[in-house]
């Protein structure tokens, strides 16, 4: 089942084309890593896959759905994207269950439940003990992996990951990786931009991005 | 330090509306208090500056007591208390037997001051009356003329400008007082220090008529030495009530002992206290701002070699720079405001002295603007010294905090207790305890400011039960602890006060109420012919064609045999726990069951019977009936009569309409029979409260003299004040919450693009925005509540004492919580300064587009 779908999407910013005709699909169970240079259009790319922002022309669909006629983005967000980025991504003031509760708690799941919830897949990405910690008592890793745990929570079958390593080390990197090709096996969708080589390792497929356009995906295929 | 200095200033200058802001937020109670203190030292006339007015050349004014015994006296005040209880029926003084008390050589002008009523054009006014010999040298400074001469003859008056303004001219003959003798106004007189004032001046014996009751009798006294304070002292036990000069120009010690005067110093200390409280809590978080906005600066800085401590100097420089600029400014500008206005203030009746800035009083207001300034900025500049982050969540140990809050409620008990436990008993102390319970909270007030922090930190803990839209709020706003503490406090620092003064005073209120013996029933009005029959019928007519339909209940007046009115009051037999009659409740009504009916409010067979047997029915609990009858004295209201009336009655008692009503109905034929004075009709009771009361007594006065009472039960002149004080309350509480929600917002403007990639809408950011201004504003006015709480109880526990004059604590503490004003700070404010800030918000901005990669 095709989870993401893009259709010669553009997205222009002034005169910089930031995204020019990119045609993209992830199916569930996949892992799609998106490689490029600096300011070639990965970001881009993943915002207007989770919807936070709208192509200048083309089309995204997300389940089937085709975003331009999603009246409710940031519900579509809570219930069917999960997002993950390099830093500032969790709320500093709420506990770690709590940033992973906050997307049920927003669907309007009460609180009992969307802990509960959040306690299960804590326990998924091994941070049930450190549930009732603030952000900042937690390592770099652990916040990463709490934030994968909120893209996660609430059964969100596609998950955005912007550079999600970036600001760690190479264990750490690891661990975040295995748990994302985890949850792509149990049958999301994930796209995951990353620029280290070694991470497209574990991709099912990875496309490479050049001045908003997509390389030829096969050169990097048989590269593999 | 000139380049701290030097890169404060360039940074004020950058931003310049934080600045400006922060300088307003300093300078603007500078100002206010700077302003004030001079305009009051201005408008004030000091005695000493006043003394050539008060008594021009002489020594000293004398002024006899009612009674001729021992009187204590004020240093700089003639007024003289009896000492015991003054049940004595007053005995006029005799010129001689003041001339014989005073020391040879003296040379004594009779010299009175009171009130005179004047019929002139545009209806009676009352006006302040003088009676002396403005020719006599030893008047030199107390009046200059303006135009025309001075009195010189018995029916000549001078006025003042002010009652030229009221339609008098020179030349004019006018009415004066009750009997309407005429007097020529021969000239205009001007008093030096009070160009407002309404005054008429005549020769002694035109204006004022009742010399008997002591205070309006009274000397210009020479004397070949000053007058000490011993002398004074002597004076007084003989029942001389002295003012003089050599005592104004030297005051004795015990003056500023006695009194209300520390009262009141430590009152607007208090009152300052409280201004720079809240300037410190209100501009700290803006400091705190500007520092986040400069920490990369101050990062450079540091990276250049500098210490942590050169770091908070640099902020530090910002506090002086930003409090010295702002307090200057501001205490300047006050006393040009005060200088320019109150000449104005002045015209508006006030009194005008020489211009004068208390310089001391002004430089002291401006270096607290300043040290507010710099404490201000110093919370922030600690911050910067610890940066490391875990530290954010501790709570730390409420000890501080803990300890000045058992301070300020030990300090209480031991004021409220003082005199059991230390045997304090004394006038002067009690005077002060309230003022002391004020301070005693003010530590309460500080103990709590220390434990904010904590109580922020704790309620973000707590806040893991709340629902999410509650929880992120709190959360958010007990991890930037300095900034909701210091604008909790701020709230809760306002709410205590505003409580506190509203709890003491609607305690205080309620006992006046309780203690208030209103002479009739609540609602009804009486006319009162003053001169018996000759001109009753006019006014009778008058006031039925005024009042129709009111039913009007005549009663009975008695009459001597010059026709003199002659009004009976009951016996006393209380001096300071005396309850208190208001209208004319001394003034016994006469009359039949039918003005008794009126007064009971209903049928009451029994009283009935018992006043057409010729008995007294008496209200007031606190009246003794002695073996079934009661002495009555009678007196004339304007006069002395020669020998005092005193008639004996048979007396029941009975229920009045209202339970809060004392005097009596007195037996018209019965009170003949005893006095041997003739009753006649003059006077109409009635049920109704008149439009325009004003206008009715000014008609009534014009058809042949008559007054017009009304019995409007205890006056409460002080409930506008209770919401001028939920205004200001309302200002500050809005202000500091709002503020803080600003800070709030500017913070949580990253953590908002993130709330916004995981799919929240616009209204979780008003939510946000909501919650954290109703939970700064709820926690502080919930922890004022408790603080405003205890320090009402005791202020209304203190001032019941004073009340009831005794120098034990009451046992029954009469404590009123006015709930409407208590919810609407508690409750009200909290929910307004949610409301606005989440309807006034900025949109969120759109959620991040852009990543640093
Ligand atoms: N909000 C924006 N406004 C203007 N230009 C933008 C914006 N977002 C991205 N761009 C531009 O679009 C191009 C692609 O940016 P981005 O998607 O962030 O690249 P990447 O993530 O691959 O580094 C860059 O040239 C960038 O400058
Ligand atoms: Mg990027």
């Amino acid at each position: 089942m095709t989870l993401l779908t893009l259709e010669s999407v553009s997205r222009t910013y002034g005169e910089v084309k930031a995204l020019d005709g990119v045609d993209l699909t992830v199916a569930a169970g996949e892992l799609v890593a998106v490689m490029g240079p600096s300011g070639s259009g990965k970001s881009t790319l993943l915002n207007l896959a989770g919807g936070l922002d709208r192509p200048s022309s083309g089309t995204v669909a997300v389940a089937g759905e085709d975003l331009a006629r999603v009246r409710d983005l940031a519900a579509l967000r809570r219930r069917s994207v999960g997002y993950v980025f390099q830093e500032l991504n969790l709320i500093h003031s709420l506990t770690a269950v709590e940033n992973v509760m906050l997307p049920r708690e927003l669907d309007g799941v009460a609180a009992r439940q969307a802990r509960q919830e959040a306690l299960a897949v804590l326990d998924e990405v091994g941070l049930r003990e450190q549930a009732e910690a603030f952000p900042d008592e937690l390592s770099g890793g652990q916040r990463q992996r709490v934030a994968i745990a909120r893209a996660l929570v609430g059964e969100r079958r596609l998950v955005l990951a912007d550079e999600p390593t970036g600001a760690l080390d190479t264990a750490t990197g690891d661990e975040i990786l295995t748990l994302l090709r985890a949850r792509a096996d149990a049958g999301a969708a994930v796209l995951l931009v990353t620029h280290e080589p070694r991470y497209a390792a574990w991709a099912d497929r990875v496309i490479f991005l050049r001045d908003g356009r997509i390389v030829d995906a096969s050169l990097l295929e048989s590269a593999r | 330090m000139r380049a701290v200095l030097r890169l404060a200033w360039r940074d004020i200058r950058r931003a310049k509306g934080r600045s400006a802001l922060i300088m307003a937020m300093i300078g603007l109670p500078v100002l206010v208090v700077s302003a004030l203190l001079t305009g009051y030292a201005t408008v004030l006339v000091s005695p000493r500056e006043g003394v050539e007015t008060s008594m021009g050349r002489a020594d000293a004014i004398v002024r006899p007591s009612s009674v001729h015994g021992p009187v204590e006296q004020h240093p700089l005040s003639a007024m003289a208390f009896h000492l015991g209880l003054g049940n004595q029926p007053p005995e006029p003084w005799r010129p001689e037997e003041v001339a014989a008390l005073l020391p040879p050589g003296h040379r004594a002008l009779p010299y009175q001051v009171g009130t005179a009523e004047v019929r002139l054009p545009g209806g009676f006014e009352t006006l302040d009356a003088v009676e002396v010999d403005l020719r006599d040298p030893l008047t030199d400074g107390m009046r200059t003329l303006v135009e025309g001469r001075l009195p010189a003859a018995a029916g000549e008056v001078a006025v003042t400008e002010a009652v030229l303004d009221l339609g008098v001219r020179l030349g004019d003959t006018v009415p004066v007082t009750r009997h309407a003798r005429p007097a020529t106004v021969v000239g205009v007189v001007e008093h030096p220090q009070r160009p407002t004032a309404d005054e008429i001046v005549s020769l002694p014996g035109l204006l004022l008529l009742r010399p008997q009751k002591g205070e309006d009798l009274g000397f210009l006294v020479d004397t070949p030495a000053p007058v000490t304070w011993p002398e004074v002292q002597r004076l007084n036990r003989s029942g001389l009530g002295v003012l003089s000069r050599a005592v104004i120009m030297d005051p004795p010690d015990e003056t500023s002992r006695s009194g209300y005067a520390p009262g009141y110093a430590l009152g607007s200390a208090l009152a300052v206290f409280m201004v720079v409280l809240e300037v410190v809590l209100l501009a700290g978080p803006a400091f705190t701002v500007g520092l986040r906005r400069r920490r990369d600066e101050l990062a450079t800085i540091a990276a250049q070699g500098a210490s942590k401590r050169h770091l908070r100097m640099i902020v530090l420089a910002d506090g002086l720079l930003l409090g010295g600029l702002g307090a200057i400014a501001g205490g300047l500008l006050g006393v040009v405001l005060a200088l320019v206005g109150t000449p104005f203030v002045a015209r508006l009746g006030t009194p005008l002295g020489p211009p004068e800035v208390p310089w001391a009083q002004v430089l002291a207001v401006v270096a607290l603007g300043l040290v507010s300034g710099v404490c201000a900025a110093i919370a922030p500049a600690v911050q910067v010294g610890r940066e490391s982050r875990s530290a954010r969540r501790k709570a730390g140990k409420p000890v501080l905090g803990v300890v000045l809050i058992g301070l300020g409620l030990a300090a209480t008990v031991l004021i409220l207790q003082g005199d059991a436990i230390f045997g304090f008993g004394s006038w002067e102390w009690r005077a002060l305890t309230d003022v002391l319970v004020v301070a005693a909270s003010v530590v309460v007030v500080l103990g709590v400011i220390a434990l904010m922090p904590w109580l922020v930190v704790r309620s973000g803990r707590a806040a893991r039960r709340l629902p999410m839209v509650l929880r992120l709020p709190v959360r958010d706003a007990s991890r930037h602890r300095v900034r909701t503490a210091s604008a909790a406090a701020a709230v809760m620092a306002v709410t205590a006060a505003a409580l506190a003064f509203a709890i003491g005073y609607q305690s205080n209120h309620r006992g006046n109420l309780a203690n208030y013996r209103a002479g009739a029933p609540l609602g009804m009005m009486m006319v009162n012919g003053q001169h018996g029959v000759t001109t009753w019928e006019r006014v009778r007519a008058e006031a039925e064609a005024r009042l129709p339909g009111v039913g009007l209940v005549p009663g009975m007046v008695a009459l001597d045999a010059e026709d003199r009115v002659i009004t009976f009051s009951m016996p006393r037999t209380c001096s300071a726990g005396c309850k208190s009659y208001g209208w004319h409740g001394e003034e016994l009504p006469m009359g039949d069951a039918a003005l008794l009916r009126l007064f009971q409010g209903r049928d009451d067979p029994a009283a009935a019977a018992a006043l057409s047997e010729g008995k007294a029915v008496i209200f007031d609990s606190g009246v003794i009936i002695d073996n079934g009858t009661i002495t009555l004295n009678g007196y004339y209201r304007y006069d002395a009569i020669p020998d005092p009336v005193r008639v004996t009655l048979p007396a029941v008692r009975a229920t009045a309409a209202d339970p809060a009503q004392g005097g009596a109905v007195l037996p018209a034929a019965a009170v003949a029979a005893a006095s041997g004075l003739k009753v006649a009709e003059a006077r109409l009771y009635g049920m109704h409260v008149p439009a325009d009361e004003l206008r009715l007594e000014r008609d009534l006065m014009a058809a042949g003299s008559a007054d017009l009472f009304v019995e409007h039960g205890y006056p409460d002149p002080m409930a506008g004040q209770l919401w001028i004080l939920f205004g200001s309350s309302l200002v500050v509480v809005l202000g500091g919450t709002l503020i803080a929600t600003r800070l709030a917002a500017a913070d949580w403007r990253q953590e908002q693009a993130t709330m916004a990639a995981i799919g929240a809408g616009a209204g979780t950011h008003r939510g946000m925005l909501a919650g954290q201004a109703g939970f700064i504003a709820l926690l502080g006015s919930v922890a004022g509540m408790f603080v405003g709480g205890v320090a009402g109880a005791a202020l209304a526990i203190s001032l019941t004492a004073k009340r009831s004059g005794s120098f034990e604590l009451p046992e029954t503490t009469t404590f009123v919580v006015p709930w409407g004003f208590t919810v609407a700070m508690v409750l009200g404010l909290p929910l307004l300064a949610a409301l606005i800030a989440g309807v006034f918000t900025r949109r969120p901005r759109p959620a991040l587009t852009r990543r640093a990669t």
